[in-house]
């Protein structure tokens, strides 16, 4: 990174406190996002935006069967074919395992595959690509290999696959073995957690009640398709042109899987169509489209067809989930057990991970003395699970706010009522993985307020208005949330911010800006430091080349981690400007004030920020002087969003048909940086989530194919089908955050499926406790009630 | 196989109101030919038809997915993408700064089929209801905004534009 101007790092990791400008500049306004002109024009690039005439078309040869054994590949006659340039399989890359995960290296996750596996675990997994000079070339070669499978029995079911009779996905030993890992019976994990004492909380609670409950499997689907052109630069080092959530993170897994130095790959994050969490893993796509440029020395582009990335991109792990909770009568949770089975596919990938965070988020809202977290994550043969918007949390929240409802019906209680008198408060600890290093107590927690706004805005206490024919029934449902900024001790930031010679900034981070507002709320932070215009920042956050080192976008980490970096780094600079300025003023640094795009000493005339650059760079005053300034974050804290979230419900009794009529957010983001892209995000947010609430599933048949033929199979949630929707914004002040921030990417995708299974069972008495939920299920449940 | 390469041809089209000549290969689709000649706002965001991130207008036939079209089909046909929008002196449509306005965009990977989307409804429906907005973008999938700042802002594009009713008449 020494391509920089400036000067050493800051050793100063304290952020100052009292020198922004109060007037507020850029913070906390709804400033145009910094790339929103290409977005609406169209002039925006996403990864194959570019001419790639000269680029060789690369394509991948899937596995038709969801386990079996490659006992030999001929890709002879592939290879005669004119136009081709490259075939390679399990043959010719490294035998070394790793994990796809994308986390720093060694992520939470077992290594457990290679760019090519010799067995292949679900249908469509690679097992050879090719490079040729024309696309009927790549068709027809991968038509031409050929392919001697040994089938394998596979097993689609996590029980099942724990069981002694059952097909061992991953007989050979690999490194990374998570806790408790027992490859031979499938299972990538065991994990438990106990606080408390679980048996006297189950003696002392006046009633028990029990439940399970169970989740899909629902994919991220990304609007534009997963994609990578990769190639040899001038200098032959290693360029990937990439469809990634996590640039330096992604640089990283490309350099370690090829034994390349990491100085000799690059990877340009163009703007990028959407993310969810699929991107934060570096795909098989990404590691083939390397190794074909390595192995021809040319451009190779890769993109997967929608329906190929529908069937082969990693999924949300599909779960089951029991628990188990002790009460008194007067509402006091004494004792909580939750037991997860999750189904982490064909490989480990997010399986430890996303297993902890389903059952700790939720239950950090109910922080009763004792609790007990048991579960485990089961290799299966279907697609690899991977981490999707609400990571785990989404199924721990639909289960266990289902669960909250149904234990406040047993004992009679209104379930606000009741999630009243047991949700954590301010200075109270969330439930965090044993293997977490975070500092726990929460110091900003606006999860009481948020109910109340949302109990106001749909009118709780009088609950709905019920139809005059009583054919149809009306309900209300709540769920609240927790979410994260960030994994603890894991994520590190660094940026750079120059002043340039007409007082303008380049900021320079390397955030993974996936059309949430990163680059635009980085741009806000540094103005805001200076009391500039947003237009006078520009944010460089697209390149490895050009950016210093950035975990990238995951567990809603941005705002909070690299917001925190960036902060550190516009005040680095601004320090130096005071010191300048009191420098030729001859004045106490601290004196000089910064404010509204203007350096003014207390003696003598002000400057504005642009007439200051221009004077210390023609050196008028004294030696020429170039000012940077650097910050970096790294943090035990991980602030909590909130939020409460009300369905409102209309079920026909006759047939099980409903529709969701409201629905409320309530959230607690600390303070909202840019309240219209906070407002995109929360809505963003809870329509994904209903969209796995009523409707999106990806099923395998009983071969372990996937059960969709394209984008028609896959349903989503479309602007017809939207619910009266209200946002409300419950802005406590998170005092870590960068201008009072915490994270709201994540929090909202979590309460829809239990807000809308709660508001059918206070409509008609039934719950659904399977996701997704159909009309089908309302009626069955509805008959079995009759 | 056949010598399928041999049966390239070409075809004239208007795009935007200027003239180009666009090489096609065989059984390619309007996406694919638009795209290769450089049209990179038409987006490819499932090749099926269902997502709408590949809208144009095409000529007579209006709103239309290009992935849908094959595009020898074309010859002779007036397109226009969301670069169609700008004003001659290269200024933003009001639906367009609307979007801007409303925090519409996020990854914008399907704006430009949603933009033509409503452009197209503002021109049979000066004033549209929510529930036409909606209706005019259920064609469209956008995965990250949840559609409700995107109904926002077309409204209010409708507003603004010289022959809406509310822009007539005030809010009565």
């Amino acid at each position: 990174m020494s391509q920089y101007e400036g000067e050493p790092e800051s050793a100063d990791e304290t952020v100052a406190e009292n020198d922004a400008a109060d007037s507020n500049v850029t913070v906390r306004e709804s400033v145009e996002k910094v790339d929103g002109w290409g977005l609406v024009t169209g002039n925006a690039r996403y990864t194959d935006d570019v001419p790639t005439d000269d680029a060789l078309a690369g394509r991948v040869l899937r596995s038709p069967h969801a386990h079996a054994r490659v006992r030999s590949i001929d890709t002879e006659a592939a290879e005669a074919i004119e136009g081709v340039t490259a075939v390679i399989t399990h043959e010719d890359v490294s035998e070394q395992r790793f994990t796809r995960t994308g986390f720093p290296h060694p992520a939470p996750a077992p290594f457990d595959e290679r760019v090519f596996n010799e067995t292949v675990r679900h249908v469509g997994e690679p097992v050879a690509a090719v490079a040729a000079t024309t696309v009927d070339a790549v068709e027809r070669a991968l038509e031409a290999i050929e392919v001697d499978y040994k089938v394998l029995d596979h097993v689609l079911d996590p029980e099942a696959a724990m069981g002694s009779d059952t097909p061992t996905l991953h007989p050979e030993e690999y490194e990374n073995q998570q806790e408790n890992a027992d490859p031979e019976h499938n299972v990538v994990c065991e994990t438990r957690h106990e606080e408390g004492d679980i048996e006297a909380g189950f003696e002392a609670a006046d009633e028990i009640v029990e439940g399970e409950y169970k989740t899909q499997i629902v994919q991220q689907l990304p609007m534009e398709m997963n994609t990578a052109i990769a190639w040899i630069d001038d200098r032959q080092r290693l360029v990937l042109r990439t469809t990634t959530q996590v640039p330096h993170i992604c640089r990283a897994k490309i350099a370690r899987a090829f034994d390349i130095d990491r100085t000799d790959v690059q990877v340009i994050k163009p703007r990028v169509g959407g993310g969810f969490g699929v991107r934060q893993d570096t795909v098989p796509i990404q590691y083939i489209a390397a190794a074909l440029a390595l192995e021809t020395g040319e451009k190779v582009r890769l993109r997967n067809e929608r329906k190929e990335d529908l069937h082969v991109s990693q999924t949300r792990h599909s779960q089951t989930i029991q628990i188990k909770t002790g009460v008194r009568e007067d509402g006091t949770i004494m004792v909580m057990h939750v037991d997860i089975t999750s189904n982490t596919g064909a490989y480990g990938c997010h399986g430890f991970a996303v297993l902890e965070n389903a059952a700790h988020e939720p239950l950090s809202v109910y922080p009763c003395e004792n609790r007990l977290f048991t579960g485990r994550a089961v290799y299966t043969n279907v697609t690899p699970g991977g981490a999707m918007r609400g990571y785990g949390a989404v199924q721990g929240t639909f289960a266990l706010e289902s669960h909250v409802d149904k234990v406040a019906t047993e004992i009679g209680m209104d379930p606000v009522e009741f999630r009243r008198r047991n949700a954590i408060e301010e200075g109270e600890a969330s439930f965090e993985p044993a293997s977490s290093e975070a500092m726990d107590q929460l110091q900003s927690v606006g999860v009481e307020e948020c109910l109340e706004r949302a109990c106001e805005s749909i009118g709780w206490s009088d609950g709905p208005d019920q139809p005059a024919n009583d054919r149809y029934r009306c309900g209300y449902g709540t769920a609240l949330s927790m979410a994260k900024s960030g994994v603890p001790n894991s994520e590190f930031s660094r940026c750079n911010v120059t002043l340039e010679t007409d007082g303008t900034l380049t900021v320079r981070v390397g955030v993974g800006d996936t059309g949430q507002g990163s680059e635009t709320v980085m741009g806000q932070i540094a103005a805001e430091v200076f009391g500039l215009d947003i237009n006078s920042v520009h944010v460089k956050a697209d390149d490895t080349d050009a950016t210093p080192w950035d975990n990238g976008a995951y567990a809603s980490s941005t705002t909070y981690v690299s917001g925190n970096a960036t902060e550190k780094a516009a005040r680095d600079l601004a320090e130096k400007v005071r010191d300048l300025a009191a420098d030729w003023y001859d004045v106490d640094p601290e004196a000089v004030e910064l404010a509204d795009g203007e350096v003014a000493p207390p003696r003598g005339e002000s400057m504005t920020l642009s007439e200051f650059a221009e004077e210390a760079f023609a050196g008028i005053r004294g030696p020429k002087r170039r000012l940077t300034g650097s910050g970096q974050h790294y943090t035990p804290l991980s602030p909590k969003p909130f939020a409460a979230q009300i369905a409102a419900v209309e079920v026909d009794t006759e047939t099980g048909e409903f529709e969701v009529t409201n629905f409320v957010n309530a959230v607690d983001c600390g303070q909202a940086l840019n309240p219209a892209n906070v407002r995109g995000q929360i809505i963003g947010g809870a329509i994904m989530g209903l969209g796995q609430t009523v409707s999106e599933a990806i099923e395998f048949d009983e071969d372990g194919q996937p059960e969709l033929r394209g984008l028609r199979d896959y349903e989503v949630i479309h602007a017809t089908d939207l619910p009266e929707i209200d946002t409300e914004l419950v802005e406590t002040h998170e005092p870590t955050g960068p201008f009072g921030a915490k994270s709201v990417g994540e929090v909202t995708t979590l309460g829809p499926p239990a807000a809308v299974a709660n508001a059918i069972e206070d409509a008609v008495g039934v719950r659904i406790t399977d996701l997704p939920i159909t009309s089908a299920k309302i009626w069955d449940a509805l008959q079995g009630g009759r | 196989m056949d010598d399928e390469e041999e049966t390239t041809s070409s075809i004239h089209v208007r795009i935007n109101g200027e003239r180009e000549q666009h090489d096609i290969e065989h059984g390619e689709t309007l996406m694919a030919s638009l795209r290769r000649a450089g049209h990179y706002s038409v987006k490819n965001g499932c090749d099926e038809g269902v997502c709408g991130a590949c809208n144009v207008i095409l000529g007579e036939r209006g709103l239309t997915r290009s992935c849908l079209v094959p595009a020898a089909s074309c010859d002779g046909a007036d397109v226009m993408t969301v670069e169609g929008l700008l004003d001659d002196a290269g200024n933003l449509h009001p639906l367009q700064e609307e979007f801007l306005e409303h925090g519409a965009a996020q990854c914008g990977y399907c704006i430009p089929g949603i933009l033509l989307s409503a452009y197209d409804l503002l021109q049979d429906n000066v004033n549209p209801t929510e529930d036409e907005v909606a209706n005019a973008l259920s064609g469209n999938i956008c995965r990250c905004t949840g559609y409700v700042q995107q109904i926002e802002a077309i409204q209010a594009a409708a507003d603004r534009l010289p022959h809406s009713e509310t822009a007539a008449e005030g809010d009565a």
